[in-house]
């Protein structure tokens, strides 16, 4: 299979993914839970049941319209009107309440409950409420009154998370590649050439970040300079460490680039770094946007959001561990030794391959004791 | 690379407005005093500004709040058998991860109080600015917890019998407390973690006034009426404490005239990397 035939399925699989998220969310909006009920009525009294300033209300005491209770008029339960204005001249023992207008107290009105208004006012024009009067503009209760996400906003935010990351680090891999090119290749290529070691070298340094960040606390703490400068210095450790980890995730993004842009370049071109990068980068943006949009799929959105986690893990863990072995990618993995090279002296004498046709040279022997002279 | 590119961004742009929606509600809620003697209020708050001040005379309270319904759930409730108010965002939403700035920026509650019955009132605020014009008002005892916020206490009248508690402890931000005297406090505990306090002790008190101040990495001014004696027993760890024309007695600052004085300020307590300092007012 060719690179840029790779590179084509890879940016439609992602075009697909982000058009099917959006039609998803489209169509999910669109069969929205309609009210449980048919009736506005019913459903009204639904959302004033659950709204937290709101009261319980018998569908029977509602009457659509306005409505006023007459002076002569002494009700037990409760009063009510949907789209229209409640006026009292008379009692109420319960509780008094407008969805859509106004409740108006008129002289002579008396409710020994709670007056409510939702979308009006509670008016006192002469007439007494024994309990609460209070007015509401409109029900709390909605689509995102729950502090709990639906699945649909749910999904919807993952995705948006994802891409927002996604366009960070796409920013971030351009002025990495303009400004520090050669340490994001000297990185990638430790990383190449000495893959478990930067692993472990990068698992130790995830351990040690917390002792690290403790360790140079307590240091500052020990002068009152320090102690000033701790709030200033948590922040830099921690900007710093997220650049390693982000610095190293980019290498590693680079060479997932490479691989799936094989055979693009041509011998002897210097490949281009950018776009290898925003290749690799969107690599790991299709398993995020694939976790992401499966979420609620079950076992499959589990194992696709454990795929997602463990590759970004790992990913981010060796880039770390190259950038701790390159010191930030100034050094080459060759450089730093990993064991001492064996003594050369010793076997010196040893006659060395004939290819090159070099003469055979002699083992080298001890002088004679003077004994044996 | 352009289709890909437009493709992200409407996602992105999309999930971007869903989110930043916002759905103003208002609140207004008050309730006739009735016979209630007494009122216990408890305000929790963490999303724009909150005021708290006297009602109109035949009103136990009167809440009246602006909030974000996509984002808070702000709700009211009365025990009428412990005469309790309970007023703020419902604490299964009370996180500052919800609260977007929009809705700090404009969210708002304000709260007046019956006159005329003791108070006991007791506010949790987050990120909020805080104006508490307690004048006119019969305030029992006061609890003032906050996180990061500007809070400002004004005590415009004499309060009508004293104080058994006041404490006000703010973790980040500013406190003003003008005209702490007429709280007539029997106890007085302020404290800043980080930020500065600015404590008038002007009004109409008499007596001895003691004060427990805890500052830390700010400062504290206080402005102490001319005709009074402050005494300052603080202990002092990398503080500045300006103390010209005192005298030290047993580790006690005494300003001058400190025994002539009609009134005394007693301070207790501590300053760690702070400043301290006294204004003379008249």
């Amino acid at each position: 299979m060719r690179a840029s035939d790779s590179v084509r399925r890879l940016r439609r699989l992602t075009i697909g993914l982000l058009l099917g998220a959006l039609t998803t969310q489209g169509a999910r909006a669109q069969s929205a839970p309609q009210s449980p009920s048919s009736d506005a009525v019913a459903a009204s009294l639904d959302s004033l049941r659950s709204d937290a300033n709101g009261m319980t209300l018998d569908r029977a005491e509602v009457q659509s319209g306005a409505r006023t209770v007459q002076a002569s008029e002494h009700l037990s339960g409760d009063v009510a009107s949907y789209h229209g204005a409640l006026q009292i001249s008379g009692t109420v023992d319960g509780n008094a309440a407008a969805i859509g207008g106004d409740v108006v107290l008129l002289p002579g009105g008396h409710v020994r409950g709670d007056a409510l208004s939702v979308g009006g006012q509670v008016k006192l024009a002469g007439g007494t409420v024994d309990g609460e009067m209070r007015s509401i503009s409109g029900f709390s209760v909605g689509p995102l009154a729950g502090a709990r996400l639906t699945p649909a906003q749910a999904t919807r935010r993952s995705l948006s998370l994802a891409v927002a990351c996604y366009l960070i680090l796409v920013a971030m891999a351009l002025a990495v590649s303009f400004f520090a090119r050669g340490h994001l290749e000297t990185i990638g290529s430790t990383i190449r050439t000495d893959f478990s070691r930067a692993f472990l070298f990068g698992l130790l340094g995830e351990i040690a970040i917390v002792p690290l960040f403790l360790l140079s606390v307590v240091a500052l703490a020990i002068t009152i300079v320090g102690i000033l400068l701790i709030p200033f210095a948590a922040v830099a450790f921690a900007l710093g460490v997220m650049g390693a980890l982000a610095l190293g995730f980019l290498a590693m993004s680079l060479l997932a680039g490479d691989a799936i842009m094989r055979g693009n370049t041509a011998a002897g071109d210097e490949r281009p770094v950018v776009s290898h990068l925003i290749t690799g980068l969107s690599l790991f943006l299709v398993l995020w946007l694939l976790s992401s949009a499966s979420a609620y799929t079950g076992l499959v959105g589990s194992v696709l959001r454990l795929l997602a986690v463990l590759s970004t893990w790992i990913a981010a863990t060796v880039g770390l561990g190259a950038l701790i072995i390159t010191r930030g990618g100034t050094r080459t993995a060759a450089s730093v030794p990993r064991v001492p090279p064996p003594p050369a002296e010793e076997y010196a004498w040893q006659t060395p391959t004939p290819v090159s046709g070099v003469a055979a040279a002699r083992r080298p022997t001890p002088a004679p004791r003077p004994s044996q002279q | 690379m352009k289709p890909l590119l437009l493709a992200l961004l409407s996602l992105f742009a999309m999930a971007g407005s869903a989110d930043g929606a916002q759905s103003w509600r208002t609140l207004a809620a008050s309730r006739p005093r009735g016979s209630v003697d007494s009122l216990r209020v408890i305000v929790r708050y963490d999303a724009g500004r909150v005021s708290v001040g006297p009602a109109s005379a035949p009103l136990l309270y009167d809440v009246r709040a602006r909030f974000d319904a996509n984002e808070q759930r702000l709700s009211r409730s009365y025990d009428a058998s412990t005469r309790t108010l309970h007023v703020g965002i419902d604490s299964a939403m009370r996180s500052s991860a919800h609260a977007s700035s929009g809705s700090r920026a404009h969210g708002r509650l304000d709260l007046g109080l019956a006159t005329g019955i003791p108070l006991d009132i007791d506010l949790d605020l987050g990120a909020t600015r805080a104006v508490l014009d307690l004048g006119s008002l019969w305030v029992d005892e006061m609890h003032v917890s906050s996180g990061a916020t500007e809070t400002e206490l004004t005590f415009g009248s004499l309060n009508p019998q004293p104080m058994r508690d006041l404490f006000v402890d703010a973790g980040v931000g500013s406190i003003t407390i003008r005209q702490l005297g007429n709280a007539r406090a029997e106890h007085a505990s302020i404290s800043s973690t980080v930020g500065s306090v600015d404590l008038d002790l002007g009004g109409a008190w008499a007596g001895e006034m003691p004060l427990t101040l805890r500052v830390a990495l700010g400062s504290a001014t206080l402005r102490v009426p001319r005709d009074a004696g402050i005494a300052l027993r603080l202990s002092r760890r990398l503080a500045n404490v300006d103390s010209d024309g005192f005298t030290v007695r047993d580790g006690v600052y005494y300003s001058t005239g400190y025994e002539q004085a009609k009134r005394h300020i007693v301070v207790d307590g501590s300053a760690t990397l702070a400043t301290v300092d006294i204004i003379w007012k008249e």
